[in-house]
């Protein structure tokens, strides 16, 4: 049994939660246009890390809020307990954060886009 | 042609409940049938007013209930609100509301036929509710004026304790009352329970 310490209502069971999967996932503003495998990162590509986890929680039989959480998958210990729109304070949640993957593309993706404008403006 | 009327009835009215019970009965357990139920969303900082005077008071802090004469206003998230009224006084209530909002964007729902209040009294009544409750109702955490939304068992239920009796009111969902009150009879049966007409 894990106890989620939700922002609003305090610590409750894990079964009045409702677990969201991976955290800081963003969605393909026009999914129609992008490639399907940029689609299917985005629908099925987890972490799945064995250790420190970002996840989304919504504590579905109290207050039906979502927040999101740092998780150790091995131990089960809640590192940190934040709000959906932030990011973890915690220096090794932040970290966690910073070397996902998903952010790694995207700083490629950003990095290509600079790249191409610089190219035209040339 | 047949003689059609409407009438009211509770979740709990096919029980076929019978009022009473030992007088030294642990815990009373008993309805409270009809309230009118609000549901409120609005941003707590935008009040009007009016609104509190409606509510007779302002809205309830993270995990409470206030008390407004008529009306109680219990904390259901942090842009969520549940008013309970006196039975037959949430359509006026509602309209009241939305026009002390004045074209604000908030919504006021009626819930009153989705839900119904059990309430569970007396000296043994934390005992008996600490059977199927997981949060900690100790005084010091959950008192009088407090609520919460959790799992009694299988049903999700919203908790408010009224007062130092200590009373609880359980607040559930009409598919679940039968549920919920047999449970709760079945687990008074050690302290004793007296069946009250609310």
């Amino acid at each position: 049994m894990l106890l989620i310490d939700c922002p609003w209502c305090g610590p409750r069971d894990d079964s009045e939660f409702q677990y969201g999967g991976e955290a800081h996932k963003r969605r393909p503003p026009a999914p129609d246009q992008v490639s399907d495998a940029v689609w299917a990162d985005y629908l099925f590509h987890n972490q799945n890390p064995k250790g420190l986890y970002l996840e989304r929680w919504r504590h579905s039989a109290g207050c039906r809020r979502w927040f999101n959480i740092a998780r150790d998958t091995v131990s089960h210990a809640v590192l940190e307990v934040y709000p959906a729109d932030a990011l973890p304070s915690n220096a090794a949640a932040r970290a966690v954060y910073e070397q996902n993957w998903r952010r790694e593309n995207e700083a490629a993706a950003n990095a290509a886009a600079v790249a191409e404008t610089t190219e035209i403006g040339a | 042609m047949a003689d059609v009327t409407t009438q009211a009835f509770s979740p709990l009215d096919h029980l076929n409940l019978t009022v009473g019970g030992p007088s030294d009965a642990g815990v009373s357990l008993g309805e409270r049938r009809f309230v009118g139920k609000l549901n409120l969303r609005v941003t707590p900082a935008k009040i009007p007013p009016a609104i509190n005077d409606l509510l007779g008071g302002p809205l309830p802090a993270v995990g409470q209930v206030t008390f407004g004469g008529q009306v109680m206003t219990a904390w259901l998230g942090p842009d969520e609100y549940l008013i309970l009224t006196e039975p037959g006084a949430e359509s006026a209530l509602q309209a009241a509301l939305l026009e002390g909002f004045s074209g604000q964007h908030v919504a006021v729902t009626d819930q009153t036929d989705n839900a119904t209040i059990i309430r569970l009294a007396g000296g043994d009544a934390r005992w008996v509710l600490r059977k199927g409750i997981a949060i900690d109702l100790h005084p010091r955490s959950f008192a009088a004026g407090n609520c919460a939304q959790t799992m009694f068992e299988r049903a999700q239920i919203t908790l408010i304790q009224v007062d130092d009796a200590p009373s609880y009111e359980l607040i559930v969902r009409n598919s679940f009352a039968p549920y919920l009150w047999s449970w709760l009879a079945d687990a008074s049966q050690d302290v004793g329970v007296r069946i009250v007409r609310l």
